[in-house]
């Protein structure tokens, strides 16, 4: 891992829910700026809790989280929203907003960190242009691929210039074509100096991009491999 | 700032999106504030008509027989002293009698010579007692009644009374109405709101991950709440001052017999409160309406 800085350090985290069931159990995994990686697992594996623990939307039971030197479980509810902000985040659903055009869903990102109207124009231009869909600003959702709505998603994520960007299955509905596109968009993010975290099924693409890996099983981290490729 | 311009276009685009709800939170409130508006409007005019006939529905003090004159300024300053007394008038006997052959004998022949100089009313000096406030005049004339001198004291309570409880009846109908009115209002507001909270689900979800503050989430539905308010106050005060100034011209016109009862407020006074209170009261409703909506469904 060299002598890289670490930005995101889980140490023995244990997520239970209030049922009793427990989805992360003594989970430790240290990320690095500007690595990018897998997490793989069958489904209930606690990919998903994984991703909502490093948002703050769902609390550790035990076992501590630091992102960029911030204790999450020392976060005070006010602070929440603004540790977000280091945060960018894609699923799989896209999740836009059906009543807005692209530009709109792009600009949301913006507005909610007060970024004045003349550098939310330029700054969104400056990403749909990233993304390859300065031409349809003006389209909305409905009109769009699949392939094309995930890329607003993720210009949606990455405008803001967030240090970390947390994928939950950002392939997970869209074609092999798409998929790849989709990759290389964040492939791109990545050389640019975000941090990627991708929970994935796609064993195609693990294997192929041959970053790290980690696998997760019934909330155990099973497997963390630096070049790895698709374990279930 | 910015802040504040995003929640004030979206909560305006909350009350388009939600306009049948929005549309029935407006139209009860103005439905509450025209009927507030109204019931103010019959308060303010039939208290002005009190007070007007405050300074005319006096207290007649009359003495016993062979009293001085300087006994009964005597009565006059202690009167004066009272608290509720605005002013107190000297009738002498010549001044009583001179009043009465002018109201009741005017034009019916001579009756200073009946009575060949004599003042049947010799004994009848009195002092006429009017009052800031009658709702007191009850305990003013049981303390000028123990005064020594005085022999009776003549008021007319029916009329007093029957000013002060109609004012009271009144008072408390509408404000009994007008409290069921802003509950509806109330509720309805925050139904609307509620609604909007419910369509903007996943704008919501999608705003807290990308890291927006609680502010910046609740604004647009306060704003929403608060818009209706204005807007459903705004509607009555239009409607209420078209109407005002012409049914007032109508009573007058066509009950000129009841003019000297009739004191009406002039409508530029009328409406200096009522805008405001309107106002007031509409912008209360949609604040705390959307308040409430947005504390249960928005819970962080």
């Amino acid at each position: 891992m060299g002598n890289r800085e670490l930005l995101i350090q889980m140490e023995r985290v244990r997520v239970a829910y209030p049922s009793g069931m427990e989805a992360l159990k003594s989970v430790s995994i240290s990320v690095e700026k500007g690595e990018f990686l897998f997490v793989v697992g069958s489904s209930g594996s606690g990919k998903s809790t994984l991703i909502k623990t490093l948002l703050g939307e769902v609390g550790v039971s035990s076992g501590q989280i630091m992102v960029a030197g911030r204790e999450l479980s020392r976060l005070k509810k006010k602070e929440l929203p603004y540790y977000r902000r280091m945060l960018g985040v894609v699923f799989q659903e896209f999740r836009l907003l059906e009543d807005r055009n692209i530009f709109e869903n792009v600009a949301l990102s913006q507005r909610i960190i007060g970024v004045s109207h003349d550098r939310v124009k330029r700054n969104v231009s400056l990403m749909l242009d990233m993304v390859g869909l300065g031409e349809k600003r003006r389209a909305y959702p409905k009109e769009l691929s699949g392939g094309e709505q995930q890329r607003v998603a993720i210009a949606r994520a990455m405008v803001n210039r967030p240090a970390i960007l947390l994928a939950d299955e950002p392939t997970g509905n869209l074609d092999p074509k798409n998929s790849w596109e989709i990759m290389d968009l964040l492939e791109e993010m990545n050389q640019l100096g975000t941090t990627v975290v991708m929970v994935t099924h796609n064993n195609e693409i693990v294997n192929q991009m041959k970053k790290r890996v980690v696998t997760l099983s019934q909330g155990v981290v099973t497997n963390d491999m630096p070049q790895g490729g698709y374990v279930q | 700032m910015k802040t504040f311009g995003y929640g004030l276009k979206q909560g305006i685009k909350n009350i388009v999106q939600n306009r049948l709800f929005s549309l029935a939170a407006v139209g009860t409130i103005s439905t509450c504030l025209f009927l507030l508006g109204i019931f103010y409007a019959l308060i303010s005019n039939f208290q002005n008509m009190v007070y007007n006939a405050e300074s005319t529905v006096g207290v007649t003090v009359f003495f016993d027989e062979g009293i001085t004159k300087e006994q009964i300024d005597l009565i006059k300053g202690e009167v004066e002293a009272c608290k509720t007394v605005e002013r107190v008038v000297y009738i002498s006997a010549e001044e009583a009698w001179e009043k009465f052959q002018k109201e009741m004998y005017s034009g019916k022949g001579n009756i200073e010579e009946t009575f060949q100089g004599d003042n049947p009313l010799k004994n009848s000096a009195s002092l006429e007692v009017y009052l800031s406030d009658v709702s007191n005049q009850e305990s003013i004339v049981n303390l000028i009644q123990k005064m020594e001198g005085v022999r009776k004291v003549n008021s007319s309570n029916s009329i007093a009374d029957g000013l002060v409880s109609f004012n009271t009846l009144v008072t408390y109908i509408s404000a009994t109405i007008i409290i069921l009115l802003l509950m509806v209002s109330v509720f309805l507001i925050s139904t609307a709101v509620a609604t909007g909270i419910r369509v903007r689900k996943d704008e919501i979800s999608i705003m807290k991950y990308i890291g927006a503050t609680e502010l910046f989430i609740k604004l647009p539905f306060i704003v929403e709440g608060v818009v209706i308010g204005i807007i459903g106050a705004a509607l009555p005060l239009v409607l209420l001052w078209l109407i005002y100034e012409r049914v007032v011209g109508f009573i007058l016109e066509h009950f000129s017999v009841l003019s000297q009862w009739l004191a009406f407020v002039d409508a530029a006074e009328e409406f200096r409160t009522l805008i405001p209170l309107s106002f007031l009261v509409g912008i209360g409703i949609g604040f705390t309406g959307s308040v409430m909506s947005v504390r249960k469904h928005l819970k962080a």
